[in-house]
């Protein structure tokens, strides 16, 4: 019994061991093969990840199931851990950094929220740094492990263009970037810094809506969808002036400028251009891109939306998606960029409404005289033009340029408008951006007045303008000098041209690049009420336009420019009558009230408030008007200032401008032709007999050759003008000789000239020369000893040269009674030994130098014929029709002028000119009685 | 300016870096990626194989059991204890398989088989009743 339980209990404890084996192996034959599909489906589901990148893994619904199958989980989970190891450079640090380097490069209202400045007028002056970015959305990186936002921030002014690319999901959102981004540069600087213009192709008014109202204020400007080219234009222009006349001295860009020297005069200039996806027309597409690829340096960013083209300089792209979505290269092409939202309509307005009354505010401000002048002196270059601010609209400058295309300037405006202020601030501005060597000037003021004589050197204030070559002031009835100006201009002219024509050019911008040494400067010459130099039909006016014709015409080539301003210009007659003329003067100003100066439909002057002007390039079309307020360049502490600085800072070797005034007496004493004279030249003896209205104040003069005619006779009844005339042409000859190499007789023939007699006399005789004094008494005596030692002399050969002498006669026809009485026994009467005297006095040295009372005086010394003993005369308060016999038989028209005299040589002259008799060197007249 | 040190560059250099992590990311993805290809051919083999092999243990080991429970026909006095079902012995549920990543891993099939095979020729040997005498060499 008991082996056969032992036998079953180990037969059922094998079996249970033998079941268990078999359990065991069946389970773990089934855990391998289930371990085998578990890797295998890890490494299938990996390699999806792996293919398809984790994202997508994650996020598409496809794989779904795999996701929440915890077999592949781990997979997941190793394939994530991965990318935060990759990213952990990245994360925590770079959206970190972004933000600190966005807050430090946009500070203020360039990068804050808007809540923080929005409705603040900005304080910032345009020489303060720019912002190098401004803040425009967020961006977030799209593989990033964490979602980390940074803010997106664009370069914009100074630095980079901006371009927007949009569809119509996303156009509204890329108007509010816009708008925003101008908001934050509007509220970042002061109002009139930044100007902004819009350009839409589609519509007129729509984009930017929000900043409509700056319109008022002219910061925005809204541009006809058809006038992109005008837009463009006017930009090139800017960028055209900006380089030519600001950025001198190798500066290349308004911001290298600004660092050099802490000064930035031009506003920015966004120009924001609305596209459809379309190339625009060639020609305006060479244009935006000739103004994309220069336009940063001279302050003229674009902002360009839809618009295919290719710019070659700094450019940034957004381009928006869907809605505030895009992507921008600022970015690149793994983060995606979310506007930010715009601020509300309300505070918007309320914003733009403050900007736009600070900009008005700020406009309407009085500018001054300094705004004109710029922050370097004499740093521009005349080559092709001279260009100056004159005033200012809308806060901002109107420039005035003389050069190729506007050559010459007419100015009108009646008696009081402003014409002298305006002249001044023009003169002011051009003296003191172009230098001496580049700027000269000549100026002409005919009415009467002193308007130019500031600009020399005077009692009170010893500083004369450096740029003034010759000023003339009081010149109202010496429409001569008008002339003589003319003259010297057309004189130039023709030097020039020669010059240039040596250097095989034509024009002066080109001899100035061949001849960089030499000194071309380019002149402005002055005539303020010009129409006086036309004011009578005689041969001065005839002459004068031929001139100016001349002038006008040739003179822009040569870099000539003529500023003629008058009261009125529809009263030159002569003028009108000349069209070649006026068509030259494509500058026109006008003054408030100012007739004829502009256009026939060009009313603008009529309304033209006081101290404003109407500037026109375009010859006085309505199209090229710009008004501009003139700032008073008058009263002290303007342009006396600016004078004195110049003339403080000029080359010490620059000669004194001529003054040529009217109203002045000129004396020998200070004529460089008459300090000229010396004893001992070869030449025969010349007198100087008064000076010639010219540029260079020289002296007419006559020759006292030893041949006959060589006697002067001055006609006229007062004293004062014959003793003028007789005391230079003594004391001339004195310096001629050494003392006792000449003999002076001064004769006397009338009280009135016993006084000047007598201090001629002293004055001669100071000069260590022999001089007697003969009176009436004594005339008839002196002139038969003359004369008969003048027959024996003729009659005879050989013997020495005589030693000149030289007769001094005053009032030689008061002599007249005396001189016709004939001795008792003699054939001869006085008179006759005055013409013998006169006759054949000259070819032996002595010469006669006489003052008759009256013409027919004269002749009745003469009696038939003989008037061509007397050479060359001066006469004073006779008519010309009595002066037709001395003068060849030439009609003359001359009347009396007070201080003015009309002298004929006719031995040189083919016309008599007009001359200013010399005055004492010591303040006392010549003609007059001594006190 | 957006030359160089200009607040512009630096930020793009920053942001420039994503494209370089963004790459490089790519790049280690495409290495694995070939690699993986190879190794899902491999496990895929190995699968088949395990599978296999799973096939023949269970026939070797139902018919060692046929056999036993044949051998043990004649015991009428026994109660036979049938075998586990399968889904009992194998895991089945996703969670059970991802469980096995920490279980320690089965004794090799070769050494389960010898024992099944000792198993049942003890049970051979607890029949036919010759403890003291029988003594195998293996």
């Amino acid at each position: 019994m008991e082996r056969r339980h032992e036998r079953r209990r180990r037969i059922e404890q094998a079996f249970g061991e033998f079941r268990t084996a078999v359990a065991t192996s069946l389970t773990a034959a089934a855990t391998e093969r289930a371990r085998a599909a578990m890797r295998h489906a890890r490494e299938v589901f990996e390699l999806w990840v792996r293919q398809e990148g984790v994202d997508t893994v994650r996020t598409d619904p496809r794989f779904a199931a795999a996701r929440d199958n915890p077999v592949l989980a781990p997979v997941l989970r190793r394939a994530l851990a991965d990318r935060e190891r990759a990213f952990a450079g990245w994360t925590g640090h770079a959206p970190v950094e972004l933000a600190e380097l966005v807050a430090r490069s946009a500070p203020g209202a360039a990068g804050q929220p808007w809540e923080s400045w929005l409705a603040q007028v900005g304080r910032a002056e345009a020489t303060a740094p720019v912002p190098q970015l401004w803040r425009v959305g967020t961006a977030v990186v799209d593989h990033a492990p964490t979602r980390e936002e940074f803010p997106l921030a664009v370069p914009f002014l100074d630095a980079a263009h901006l371009y927007v690319s949009t569809n119509h999901n996303s156009r509204v959102a890329a108007e509010g970037l816009i708008e925003g981004l101008l908001l934050r540069v509007l509220s970042y600087f002061q109002p009139g810094c930044v100007q902004v213009h819009v350009w839409d192709v589609g519509q007129l008014t729509g984009a930017l809506p929000g900043l409509y109202p700056l319109t008022r204020s002219g910061l925005l400007t809204v541009h006809d969808p058809t006038q992109l080219n005008v837009l463009l234009d006017d930009l090139a222009e800017h960028i055209r002036r900006i380089h030519t006349s600001v950025l001198v001295d190798g500066h290349p860009s308004l911001r290298a400028l600004q660092a050099a020297t802490g000064r930035r005069t031009e506003p920015w200039r966004i120009a924001v251009l609305f596209g459809n996806h379309e190339r625009l027309k060639d020609d305006a597409q060479q244009k935006l891109q000739r103004i994309a690829r220069n336009g940063l340096d001279c302050g003229i960013q674009l902002i360009i939306v839809d618009i295919p083209i290719t710019v070659n300089s700094p450019l940034e792209t957004i381009e928006l998606a869907e809605g505030n979505r895009g992507r921008s290269t600022m970015t690149g092409p793994h983060a995606t960029v979310y506007i930010d939202p715009p601020a509300p309509r309300e505070r918007t307005s309320r914003a733009v409404g403050l900007i736009t009354e600070d900009a008005i505010q700020r406009r309407s401000r009085v500018c001054a005289f300094t705004d004109l002048l710029p922050g370097e002196r004499w740093n521009a270059r005349s080559t092709t033009g001279l260009q100056t601010p004159i005033g200012y609209y809308d806060g901002q400058q109107v420039w005035l340029t003389l050069g190729d295309a506007s050559p010459h300037v007419l100015v009108g405006g009646p008696s009081g408008s402003g014409k002298t202020n305006f002249l001044y601030a023009m003169l002011g501005g051009l003296a003191a951006r172009y230098s001496p060597d580049e700027l000269e000037l000549y100026l002409l003021d005919f009415k009467e007045g002193v308007s130019f004589a500031q600009f020399t050197p005077g009692r009170k204030d010893p500083s004369w303008l450096p740029h003034a070559r010759l000023v003339g002031v009081n010149v109202n009835t010496d429409r001569e000098f008008g002339l003589a100006l003319l003259r010297f201009l057309t004189h130039e002219m023709r030097r020039r041209a020669d010059a240039a024509k040596q250097h095989e050019v034509t024009k002066l911008e080109e001899l100035r690049a061949e001849d960089p040494t030499g000194r071309w400067p380019r002149i402005v010459a002055v005539i303020d009420e010009f129409q006086y130099l036309f004011a009578e039909r005689d041969g001065v006016t005839s002459r004068a336009v031929a001139l100016l014709e001349d002038v006008a015409r040739r003179g822009r080539s040569q870099g000539i420019h003529l500023v003629l301003s008058s009261q009125d210009v529809s009263s030159i007659e002569a003028f009108w009558g000349k069209p070649a003329i006026f068509e030259q003067f494509i500058l026109r100003v006008a003054l408030p009230k100012a007739r004829r100066v502009l256009a026939d439909n060009n009313e603008v002057a009529m309304e033209l408030p006081r101290r404003h002007a109407v500037v026109n390039h375009e010859s006085g079309v309505r199209l090229g008007n710009q008004v501009a307020r003139i700032p008073d360049a008058t009263r002290r502490g303007t342009f006396d200032v600016l004078q004195a600085e110049l003339w403080r800072a000029r080359h010490p070797g620059l000669a004194e401008p001529r003054l040529f005034d009217g109203s002045h007496v000129p004396h020998l004493a200070e004529l460089a032709d008459f300090r000229a004279l010396e004893p001992g030249r070869r030449q025969a003896p010349v007198v100087l007999l008064g000076q010639v209205i010219d540029v260079a104040g020289s002296a007419a003069r006559t020759t006292l050759a030893r041949s006959p005619g060589r006697n002067v006779a001055t006609l006229g009844s007062a004293v004062r003008d014959a003793g003028r005339v007789l005391a230079s042409a003594a004391l001339s000859l004195a310096r001629q000789h050494s003392p006792g190499d000449a003999l002076f007789t001064i004769a006397c023939l009338v009280d009135d000239a016993l006084g000047p007699g007598q201090r001629l006399q002293r004055e001669l005789k100071e000069s260590g020369h022999d001089a007697d004094l003969v009176d009436l008494d004594g005339i008839r005596g002196f002139l038969d000893e003359i004369s008969e030692r003048l027959t024996a002399r003729l009659s005879s050969s050989g013997g020495d040269r005589d030693r000149p002498h030289y007769l001094v006669l005053y009032a030689v026809d008061a002599a007249q009674s005396l001189l016709e009485k004939k001795e008792p026994g003699s054939l001869k009467s006085g008179v006759d030994s005055l013409r013998q005297v006169l006759r054949h006095g000259p070819e032996l040295g002595t010469h006669t130098v006489g003052w008759w009372r009256g013409v027919q005086r004269l002749k009745s010394t003469f009696s038939l014929g003989g008037l061509d003993d007397i050479g060359a005369w001066v006469a004073f308060d006779v008519h010309g029709t009595e002066l037709t016999a001395l003068a060849a038989g030439q009609l003359i028209g001359w009347s009396p002028r007070p201080g003015r005299g009309l002298f004929f040589d006719r031995f040189a002259h083919t016309r008599p000119e007009v001359v200013i008799p010399f005055g004492a060197g010591n303040g006392v007249e010549w003609g007059e009685e001594d006190l | 300016m957006t030359g160089p040190g200009s607040a512009a560059q630096r930020y793009k250099e920053i942001t420039g870096r994503v494209a370089e992590l963004v790459e490089r990311e790519r790049q280690r993805d495409r290495e694995r990626a070939t690699e993986l290809e190879r190794a899902v051919a491999r496990s895929r083999q190995e699968l088949l194989h395990a599978g296999e092999r799973e096939r023949l243990v269970r026939v070797i080991a139902g018919a060692q059991w046929e056999s036993a429970v044949a051998a043990l026909w004649e015991q009428r006095w026994m109660k036979i204890k049938p075998l586990p079902r399968i889904e009992d012995l194998a895991p089945q549920r996703a969670a059970e398989v991802a469980a096995l990543d920490e279980a320690a891993g089965p004794p090799s099939l070769n050494v389960l088989d010898r024992r099944i095979e000792r198993a049942r020729q003890a049970l051979d040997d607890a029949l036919h009743a010759r403890p003291f005498l029988r003594i195998r060499r293996r």
